[in-house]
């Protein structure tokens, strides 16, 4: 026992004897009360972890805005220091689900990240449900960095690589429809991506049952579910048992991608759900010959709320192609299977989904162990979002391949500061080394996308 | 085949063949058509099922008011019938979680009730983000039966038993004179089950908390290798190793129930969730001498949003005390792996948090097909909660074992729904009623006086 450690034993044991209590859990309760305040006797800093101790940082609100669709968290301290942290696009519907949050949280201290999600955790689930509490605690963390004036991947073990890696897809602005299907429409195509600017070395395309056409072609697929008027509101997904001519589509179509992109980029399938169990093991063995990077979500994936570990298992078994999914998963137990029994081959948990960044550093670590890879999705997560993958993505074991970059709106790029001008060069991002996120609001700038009622967000 | 069956079938053929239709795909896609309806041959009622006609039922409202306590959805349609599904109560913050489904589900004919449900059913989680999509095909249910004219069990399979058992999660649990719960010493839970036991309804089965489930983990002294949680968590916040005053209570505590119970009435715990997996195993073989019904929610339940079939697998594995969990658990997917393993003996969805009555229906047959047993969890659905457990329960396997009876709450809640029978409960069962839909109505009149002034539109 180090000598200040001894000294805190001491101390703490006379003031077990002063006080006239024997059970920690009495202590526990008087520490967090008004009374062990009046004592006389100044809290120990080994009970600074306990309870919040007079002085100490403490969440003074936990407000939401939608900024550009997007809910963006704010935790404000009585300090001054706010943390943020931002949810995928398009969903102005979580805004009173991120609230619901906030009466767990006031007064609690935010730098003591895990206690504070201890109270919150619970209550989430798959995605969509588990991103509020995703993105509270990336504002935790974005606050705990501010406040010891550090980086956050320094209070997540430290860095082990100076730049992360990304790739492309749906979010990037790097997705070019294919104009036809000859060689010459291929190759096209592939130039456009090659010379988008970012320099990916792997881009993700979406395709079959998670594309827009292939899965509406009548020779598709023998999926015949009635659509109603307003498909468009429509959550029920397209899945069925596949035809010889979809499979067809679905291979002639990566033919050409692959031929065109040639060695030089790797090309991963965002490929469901929606295949039925042994038409998603056809479909892996048919594209084995194609060198595909990863096949994404055959079974489960966006929206679904549950694993079917044991269908996957049979699925990664079968074939050579390195089969992923993840993106709609909620916490380290519900990846335990996929993981313990090898039944997946890359995981691509979001931190805005899945329980926040030290859940998937934690994960990512588990998934190491068994030798299972990791690409964190993210194509929708916005700019603090990117910033939160960079401070991760940073200290993630060798078993990391990339995550998914996300593209705002040009007006986001004003009113965000602290992001690196190029973000992306050869499809790398420097971690940069500014304290929390490292980057935050234009107050003045921001507030002009604020709606009526979010008119207080920055205040 | 009965005549009227046949005649359905020649005018069937007769039609397809006037079309000139040759397959069965062809054929519904025009009876959802105009032209199907210019032609002049009536839409054959057989096919009424199959797409929305014109002048078919729909959906033309979904509105949620806090009553009591309670999110209560109402789906209102085109033809003045109205659904109604209840989640638990003291959550109104489900209000806006509820109202999101809306839009998906206005248009759409509400008595293809899985039409509906594939719609939205996805987009829910484990308890509590599963209560509204659950709450909205009870409403769903309650329309396609009045529409029918048929009570809900006759939609789901028709009922094997008249009368379905319920037990006791907390009717009289309370002691009246104690402003907090029930005690933790072993005379309290003596006297609570007495009460319990001498509940008008006779209850044949009485379910207590204990341990991280009931109030030990916060205040019995030495309970467990842990700092108990402060008051601003969620419910069951404490979890830990357990010591071994802390295992000497519980046993205590169970011993003095089945005194009072003896073997007339039988006891189930409600355990945790919150104890470590070896702890759960100890526990359980140490109340083995007690003939326990179940022994509920010891490593997950409430509010985990995660099953941990393999860690269930070993506790189930390992003692004669049948182990039960499930009510936090979201869509028989998320069932699967603990019943196809064995991995429990019993499981208590709950029909508001599980996707509801068709859901829970199918899982209780599922569940069958192991020899798992079904005690649904519900003490806190309500009355119209009730009234969706009875219809639903009335169709399950011979794995029923009872559902979880909820109680009115405020007492209120009496006054303002009718169709329950009087009393509700005779010997620890109610009776299965045949009135269509779910079989409860509101009193609107007596119903307005309750509605809060955002919701006072709710039942106009």
């Amino acid at each position: 026992m180090a000598k200040t450690e001894n000294n805190f034993a001491i101390q703490r044991r006379n003031t077990i004897k002063m006080l006239g209590i024997g059970s920690a859990s009495g202590l526990l309760g008087l520490f967090g009360s008004n009374a062990a305040h009046a004592a006389t006797y100044e809290v120990p800093s080994y009970a600074n972890g306990m309870a919040p101790a007079k002085g100490a940082l403490t969440i003074t609100d936990l407000k939401c805005a939608i900024i550009g669709g997007s809910p963006v968290v704010r935790i404000t301290t009585n300090e001054g220091i706010s943390g943020y942290g931002q949810a995928e696009s398009a969903k102005p519907y979580l805004k009173p689900f991120v609230l619901f949050y906030k009466d767990y949280l006031i007064g609690e201290d935010p730098t003591n990240v895990e206690r504070v999600m201890m109270k919150i955790r619970r209550m989430g689930s798959f995605k969509p449900w588990g991103s509020a509490v995703s993105i509270i605690e990336t504002a935790l963390w974005d606050i705990a960095g501010k406040a010891a004036n550090l980086p956050i991947y320094k209070l997540l073990g430290g860095k082990v690589r100076d730049q992360v890696r990304c790739y492309g897809s749906y979010g990037t602005g790097i997705r070019f429809a294919v104009e036809g299907k000859t060689p010459q429409h291929y190759r096209d195509w592939a130039e456009k991506v090659k010379s988008s600017g970012y320099g990916f070395e792997i881009i993700k395309e979406n395709i079959a049952f998670h594309g827009n056409s292939m899965k509406t072609d009548p020779n598709y697929s023998y999926e015949n579910l009635s659509r109603s008027s307003n498909s468009k509101r429509d959550y029920s997904y397209y899945r069925g048992p596949m035809k010889i001519t979809g499979y067809k589509m679905v291979v002639d179509h990566v033919e050409g991608m692959r031929t065109a992109l040639g060695d030089d980029i790797d090309l991963g399938l965002d490929i469901g759900p929606g295949f039925m169990l042994s038409d998603a093991i056809k479909m892996a063995n048919l594209l084995e010959p194609y060198n595909i990077c990863w096949l994404e979500d055959m079974l489960t994936g966006d929206y679904t709320p549950y694993v079917t570990a044991d269908d996957y298992l049979q699925l990664t078994e079968s074939t050579t192609v390195p089969i992923f999914t993840g993106e709609q998963i909620y916490l380290r137990q519900n990846f335990r299977e996929l993981i313990d029994r090898h039944a997946i081959d890359i995981l691509g948990p979001d931190p805005a989904d899945m329980g926040g960044i030290s859940e998937l550093k934690w994960v990512a670590q588990h998934a190491d162990l068994y030798g299972i890879k990791i690409a964190p999705h993210g194509t929708f997560n916005g700019l603090l979002g990117l910033a939160a993958q960079v401070q991760v993505g940073a200290t993630m074991p060798e078993n990391f391949i990339a995550f998914e970059y996300t593209k705002a709106a040009p007006w986001w790029y004003d009113i965000i500061t602290g992001l690196p001008d190029p973000i992306v060069k050869d499809g790398l991002i420097d971690v940069w080394d500014r304290p929390g996120l490292g980057v935050d609001f234009i107050v003045k700038e921001a507030k002009k996308y604020l709606s009526e009622e979010d008119k207080n967000f920055f205040d | 085949m009965s005549k009227a069956e046949n005649n359905f079938a020649i005018q069937r053929r007769n039609t397809i063949k006037m079309l000139g239709v040759g397959s069965a795909s062809g054929l519904l896609y025009l009876f959802g058509s105009n032209a199907a309806h210019a032609a002049p041959y009536e839409v054959p009622s057989y096919a009424k099922g199959m797409a929305p006609a014109k002048g078919a039922l729909t959906i033309t409202d979904l509105k949620c008011a806090i009553i009591g306590g309670s999110p209560v959805v109402r789906i209102t349609t085109n033809e003045g019938i109205s659904g109604y599904g209840q989640a638990e109560t003291s959550k109104n913050y489900l209000k806006p979680f509820v109202l999101f489904y809306k839009d998906y589900l206005i248009g759409e004919d509400p008595t293809n009730v899985e039409r509906c449900m594939m719609k939205i059913r996805r987009m829910g989680g484990f308890k509590p983000w599963g209560s509204a999509v659950s709450a909205i095909e009870m409403a769903l249910w309650d329309i396609a039966g009045k529409a029918a004219g048929l009570p809900v069990y006759k939609l789901l399979g028709g009922k094997v038993r008249d009368r379905v058992r319920i037990y006791n999660g907390g009717v009289e649990r309370r002691n009246p004179l104690r402003a907090s719960a029930t005690g933790i010493e072993p005379e309290d839970y003596a006297e609570t089950v007495s009460r319990m036991k001498a509940a008008k309804e006779k209850f044949t089965i009485i379910k207590m908390a204990i341990g991280f489930h009931s109030s030990m983990g916060a205040n019995a002294p030495n309970f467990f290798y842990g700092d108990p949680a402060g008051p601003k968590n969620p419910p069951h916040a404490n979890r830990g190793p357990l010591t071994e005053q802390g295992l000497k209570r519980i046993v205590a505590c169970v011993e003095a129930m089945k005194k009072v119970l003896g073997d007339e009435i039988g006891l189930a715990l409600d355990c945790g969730p919150g104890l470590m997996l070896s702890d759960a195993i100890r526990l359980a073989k140490t109340l083995e001498p007690y003939n326990l019904m179940w022994m509920e929610d010891m490593l997950t339940g409430d509010y985990r949003p995660y099953v941990m079939a393999d860690d269930y697998l070993e506790l189930t594995r390992s003692t004669t005390v049948p182990i039960h969990t499930g009510e936090q658990i979201y869509l028989r997917q998320n069932f699967r792996e603990l019943i196809e393993k064995n991995a429990i003996r019993v499981i208590g969805p709950d029909v508001a948090d599980v996707g509801g009555l068709a859901e829970i229906k199918w899982i209780a047959e599922f569940a069958d097909l192991h020899g798992i047993q079904m005690a649904p969890h519900g003490i806190f659905d309500g009355l119209i909660g009730n009234a969706a457990q009875v219809q639903v329960c009335a169709t399950m396997p011979q794995n029923f074992i009872a559902f979880e009876y909820s109680v009115g709450n405020p007492s209120w809640w009496y006054d303002i729904i009718e169709g329950l029978p009087d009393p509700i409960v005779k010997n620890g069962h109610i009776e299965v009623w045949d009135r269509p839909g779910l079989g409860v109505e509101f009193n609107v009149k007596a119903a307005k006086q309750y509605l809060a002034a955002e919701d006072k539109n709710f039942f106009d």
